[in-house]
This record gives C-alpha cells, structure tokens and sequence, in this order.
C-alpha cells in the first residue's frame, strides 16, 4: 500500500473516530463502542506477549482486575483525586506482572499458559473473600468518573458518555501507538524471533528473558489501564468480569483480529464487545452461536481476520495491476 | 605464552550415572580450524554443548580468552566472544536471510533497546549500520542476492551457510561449527570449506564438529578425537589419518570378533 493510500485511509478513520459520537443516536451503541476502545488497550496489551513472543498468558484479566481496585480503592477510600489514582493504576498492575512475571517466564509454552491462569484464579479469589478491602462479590459502588479539564478555555467534562468515549479512544490510541513502536523497533524484531525460534535468540547473544519479561510486564500495564478505565466508567466493581473468562476474550480478540499485527487487536476488541450483542437476536442460542462463529473464524482465519484481509486486497492489487498493464511481453 | 581463545581444561559432564565426557582438555587457538570427530555417542554433541553454554559441566573449566565461562548461561557467553551453529537447521522461518543476520548483529548494537523503540536519531543510525554490517556478511558467505529472501525459502546448504553468517554478525573471536556440511554435495561442501578458511584469515578460532572426513582434513590444522567420551588422540590430520588407534575406534581392530 502507498504511502499516500496510507495516510488517507489514517485520516479518514480518525475523522470518523472522532464524529462517531454525534452519529450514534442509540446511547447503547456508544456505551459499546467505550467498552471495545477499552477492550482494545487491553487487546494490544495481550498482542504483545501472546501475539509477538508467542506466549500465550491467561492472566489478562487478572491484571485488568488489579488496575481496576488499585484505581477504584486509591480513589474511594484512600480519596485521592480519579486522575491521579488512573495514573497510577498501570504502575501498580506493571509491578504486579513483574513480580510473577519473573518466575513464571522460566517455564515455556502450555506450562506458562496454566502458570498464568493460577495467579488470574489467585487474584479474583481473593478480592472475592477480601471482604473488608474490596467489598467481595457484593462489590464496591459509587466509583467516581475523573473531574473536568480545563485546556485553553475549554473545559471537558467526563461525567457523560460522550466526554468520556475521547478519553478511552485517547487511550486506546496510544496503546496501539506504543504496539507501533514496539513491533518497528529492535525489541519487536526480539520478541517475534522468540516466537520463532527462542534457542536460536538465546545463542545470538540476546537475554531472551528480558526480553519477554518486558512484554509482560507492558501488557500488565496496558490490562491496568485498561481496569482503571473500566472502573471509573462502570462506577461499579465486583471480581465478577475479571475472571478467565476476560483473559480468554483477551486471547480470542487478539487471536480472531490477528495476532502479531497492530490492527488486529483494535479488530478482535471490537467483535468481542459486539458480537454477543448482535447476536442477541439467536436468543437463547446466543451463546451458543457465538461459541460457533469463534470455532469457525480458528478453522478458516486461523491467521485472523486482519492478515486475511490485507492478503485479499494484496491479490487484489495484484490482478488489477496484471490487468490493467499492456500487454505482457512474449520475450522474457 | 599466551592465553588461547578457546580453553577447555580436564571437563567432565556426567548424565547421572552416565559419563559423557571425561576429562577432556584441548585448546583453539588464534586463526586455528580445530576439527573434532569420533564415531556417534563418543561425546560430540555433548561437548558442543557444554562450549556453547546450552549443558553445565560437571567439573573442569571452560576459558574463553582467559576467562572462564562455565558459569554464564548462552546468551551471556556470546558477547565474550563465542558463537555457534546449530547441527539442525535452526533458523526464523518467517524473517528475510537479512533480518537473520540482523539479529546476529544483537551484541554489536551501540544504543540501548530503549532508544530503539523511541526511535531517536542515534539510533536509527545504529540500525542502518548493522543492517550494512549484515550486508556485508552476507556478501561474505555469498548470499548478498538473497538478503530479501524468506530463509525459509532458501535451499538447504544456502540456510547452513545462513546459520555461519548470523554467527560471524557476533563479531565472534571463536566460532563453533555443528557438523556445517551435513546434508551438502560436493560443490557446496567446497564453498563451504572456502567460507571456514577466510573465517580463519579473519583471526577466528574455529571448532569444527563434522562426519565427512575429507572436509575435516582439508580445512583443520588440528583434530581432536573423541571416544567413550574421552580424548583419543589428538595431531595434524597426517597424524590422525594414520594413528591406529583412530582406525581401530572408527573401524574396529581388525581382529575377528
């Protein structure tokens, strides 16, 4: 794709972003479309580990988790200020990852898959029987959403939906910057040989460790940004959402979109928000279609959607150009 | 007299009750092919391992450059000076032949990952450095025309010499080769011979793990020989061509059994 084709296309989606909320007249579908901009930090967090060094963590959820207490707690009973206590909740999920991040690295493939998953059954059970400090399953109410900003004589209030939707779209944005730089970085090309082939990584001289260290450690981060958000959006928190079943949305966005690709992960959050919605019309075979539909997408994307779609328009493009040169010259 | 580049020093490695080396001791020296052979199971494998970090000695000492490295794991042993080849292919199936040896290149970048992902100036300069350094390693090994090929695309003997080339980007002062020619016919068994050599002229130290005799007796100055896990005999390849205790290890002793 051209450069210019690029930017265009860049351009357009960013306009479209940014109108999107005087074009959705049903206040659901905005509420929806918040969830999957949150979805998607979470979902590029994920891509990191599991899309670029190939391992795949099952505590996604269990970080969200952390950085939706740390936030919500810090807010409501320690009464910091909401941005403050957001601020600070991606640190607190980063240092959370780090501490089990470091032995849990050690062990490879499935064995890391069910290492990760205990500490997401660790975490929700005890913010489920820590009664007195995060409220147990009866939750934690009144979470405030962050107060108003003034820049430059204009103030932007959060408290409605649409105020807050820029500031998720703000956060999801910078998520996928921050995949960008990674991936076209020496890291990104680290991490994806890991992927690949992790004993060759380790005799070229590279601490693969660090390495893959790092990109659990930000995708704690991103999943505690992502739970901060969540949090002072809902105004309500119980351990109840942050159980495997939201790490393994976090795997499906992330596998379904496609996995090692930046656009993959923003696609995957946003058919993991909505699909159960749209296909609330299957009624009570609801989940049982979207079961399906997920079984089908792995046989026939296993790549994902996003690697699919640009290899389609490459054959496309292809033709096109094939069709439209002169006439091929018979002599080679 | 000098320290040599590659020291091993009276090495043990058991496998429980297994001994799969015992007490081997041989150097590398400075631009030296350094072939070492012996029949299957008397340790080869094993020995490279032990060189490249991937198996912990039992006892003795591994030195690279007078520094032991018996403690350090892979990774660490690389910016000291050792690299090596894989017996197996190993390579990324789904980088270019250049982006392999870009990867060689890890220990020799200036600026810190950091500055690489935040993309700063120096270290963009870095980057297009290595990626000159990778080019003219690939020249090198004589793969320059295939820099944007897929590796796994590349014929067999073209990834083996792949595998020397992501080596050499270490900038190693020893180089461990695990049986570089397996799977080559004659032609490619000389380039390759031709790639060990002008490694040497470069001042490496090379050990050169290898069945096929004849290339073993062309390139290497020294053959160190294996059996049961010890040294058999070690001397110019004249000197091993002919010692009987060699013919009798690779042959059996000409006795009716």
């Amino acid at each position: 794709m051209s450069r210019a084709l690029r930017v265009g296309i860049g351009t357009a989606v960013a306009i479209a972003a940014l109108a999107l909320p005087h074009a959705l007249t049903v206040p659901y579908f905005l509420h929806l479309t918040i969830l999957a901009c949150i979805w998607t930090v979470l979902a590029q967090g994920q891509n990191l580990v599991q899309g670029f060094s190939g391992y795949v963590s099952i505590a996604a959820g269990g970080f969200m988790a952390i950085g939706a207490y740390a936030s919500a707690l810090l807010s409501v009973k320690a009464g910091w200020p909401v941005w403050t206590s957001m601020a600070l909740a991606p640190f607190v999920a980063a240092a959370f990852a780090l501490v089990v991040g470091y032995p849990s690295l050690r062990v490879k493939g499935h064995y890391f898959a069910i290492v990760t998953l205990a500490y997401n059954l660790v975490i929700v059970t005890v913010l489920n029987n820590y009664e007195s400090f995060t409220g147990g399953e009866a939750g934690m109410p009144n979470i405030q959403r962050p107060a108003a900003l003034v820049l430059g004589g204009l103030q932007l209030s959060f408290a409605g939906r649409e105020g807050y939707y820029y500031l998720v779209l703000l956060a999801a944005a910078a998520a996928t910057a921050g995949g960008a730089l990674v991936l076209h970085s020496r890291v990104g090309r680290v991490l994806i040989a890991i992927r690949q082939n992790e004993m060759v990584v380790d005799a070229l001289g590279v601490a693969a460790w660090r390495y893959k260290l790092f990109a659990f450690v930000a995708s704690g981060f991103l999943a505690g940004l992502a739970g901060a958000l969540y949090a002072h959006f809902i105004g309500f928190l119980n351990p109840e959402p942050f159980g495997t079943d939201q790490s393994m949305n976090a795997i499906l966005a992330v596998t379904l979109g496609g996995s090692g690709t930046l656009l993959g992960p923003i696609v995957g959050a946003f058919l993991v928000v909505t699909l159960p919605e749209y296909l609330r019309v299957a009624d009570t075979y609801r989940l049982v279609a979207y079961g399906l539909l997920l079984v089908l997408a792995t046989i026939f994307m296993p790549r994902g959607i996003v690697p699919m779609v640009s290899r389609g328009f490459q054959g496309m493009a292809t033709r096109l150009a094939a069709a439209l040169r002169p006439r091929p010259d018979p002599t080679p | 007299m000098p320290e040599p580049l590659l020291a091993l020093v009276g090495v043990h490695k058991s496998f429980g009750g297994v001994r799969a080396v015992r007490d081997l001791s041989f150097h590398v020296g400075e631009g030296e092919v350094v072939g070492l052979i012996g029949p299957n199971g008397s340790g080869k494998s094993t020995t490279v391992q032990l060189v490249a970090g991937a198996l912990t000695a039992s006892a003795g000492d591994i030195r690279v450059d007078g520094r032991s490295v018996k403690a350090l794991p892979v990774s660490a042993r690389v910016p000291l000076g050792l690299a090596r080849t894989f017996q197996t292919t190993s390579l990324f199936p789904e980088y270019t032949v250049e982006e392999q040896v870009l990867l060689g290149c890890h220990t020799r970048f200036r600026c810190t990952a950091a500055a690489s992902v935040l993309q700063t100036r120096s270290s963009r300069r870095d980057d297009a450095e290595q990626r000159d350094r990778a080019f003219r390693i690939l020249e090198f090994v004589g793969l320059a025309d295939l820099a944007s090929v897929p590796a796994a695309a590349i014929s067999s003997a073209r990834q083996r010499l792949l595998m020397i080339a992501m080596a050499l980007a270490s900038e190693p002062r020893v180089l461990l080769l695990d049986e570089p020619a397996a799977g080559m016919v004659a032609s490619e068994r000389k380039a390759l011979a031709r790639v060990i050599l002008g490694i040497r002229e470069r001042g490496v130290g090379v050990l050169v793990i290898e069945h096929h005799m004849g290339l073993i007796l062309e390139i290497c100055q020294r053959i160190v020989v294996l059996n049961f896990g010890e040294k058999l005999a070690e001397g110019t390849p004249a000197e091993i061509r002919n010692d009987p205790r060699v013919i009798d290890a690779y042959l059996g002793n000409g006795r009716p059994c």
